[in-house]
């Protein structure tokens, strides 16, 4: 059982054994990546923001209680607050990265349509409320359950049907022009 | 068509990476922050140490300076006013 593990784990860190958290880092840096990613701006500051995750997590970690939900979600929950603080606190709606097109277009002129439509979706995204965005992005780039998303946004799983299913109607609309 | 792109752009948004060497950088922050944790001889930590250290020294020297300028004021009121 990979989450009774995990919790042997932590009940390791909380009685001092400082490095077996690496293995809670190794195990959700690339989740956290993906996350903070894509609900702020990627830039230089997103490898601090997720490092800044795991000291929290590091620190409050005595806080955790496995009876009232699963770590993956407290975890993921300090990354969500960090990133609405972090927000706030620049004052500014933050677009996410301008990602790479994958190159599956055989050709040129479709390549570049895919990259027209790869922008056109990134500013939909970045337009979107920041609650109906981490919904999103937990669902679609996380691929994490209703009921994992409810723990993390402290919300009813009927909310956050509702908050998935508007993002997912918003980003799917400025796809329109691209009927093939 | 519109799935196609959909799901592409899905994909590019989830392949983000960690750069290389990341969870080190993590684990020597957190070896750092373990260090100020070490407890002194008196049971207590280098900041739990340092912070009331650092306030008692300002006022002292706040104290001290104070207690220097009555000092020269009735200095000055004794030997130079008075006569």
């Amino acid at each position: 059982m990979p989450e009774d593990f995990e919790l042997t784990i932590i009940g390791k860190v909380t009685r001092g054994d400082v490095q077996a958290f690496e293995y809670i880092v190794k195990k959700y840096e690339r989740p956290l990546f993906v996350m903070v990613g894509n609900l702020l701006k990627y830039s230089h500051k997103t490898p601090d923001l997720v490092q800044d995750v795991f000291l929290s997590a590091y620190i409050n970690l005595g806080s955790f209680d496995p009876l009232k939900g699963r770590f993956s979600s407290w975890l993921f929950t300090i990354a969500r607050n960090k990133c609405l603080n972090e927000m706030n606190r620049k004052k500014e709606i933050c677009a996410p990265r301008q990602m790479e097109t994958i190159q599956t277009s055989i050709t040129p002129e479709a390549s570049l349509m895919d990259k027209e439509a790869f922008a056109t979706l990134d500013r939909a995204l970045d337009q979107l409320p920041f609650d109906l965005r981490s919904v999103f992005v937990l669902a679609e780039f996380e691929g994490l359950s209703y009921g994992e998303i409810a723990e993390i946004e402290d919300a009813p799983v009927g909310t956050v049907k509702s908050r998935l299913a508007r993002a997912r109607e918003r980003i799917r609309s400025v796809l329109k022009p691209y009927k093939g | 068509m519109q799935d196609k792109i959909y799901n592409d752009w899905k994909r590019s948004h989830s392949e983000l990476k960690p750069p290389r060497g990341f969870s080190r950088t993590v684990m020597k922050e957190i070896h750092e922050l373990e260090a100020l944790k070490v407890k002194t001889l008196w049971g207590f930590s280098g900041a739990e140490v340092m912070i009331p250290t650092h306030r008692f020294a300002r006022w002292a020297v706040m104290i001290g300076l104070g207690a220097l300028g009555v000092f020269r004021i009735s200095y000055i009121a004794v030997n130079i006013l008075v006569p």
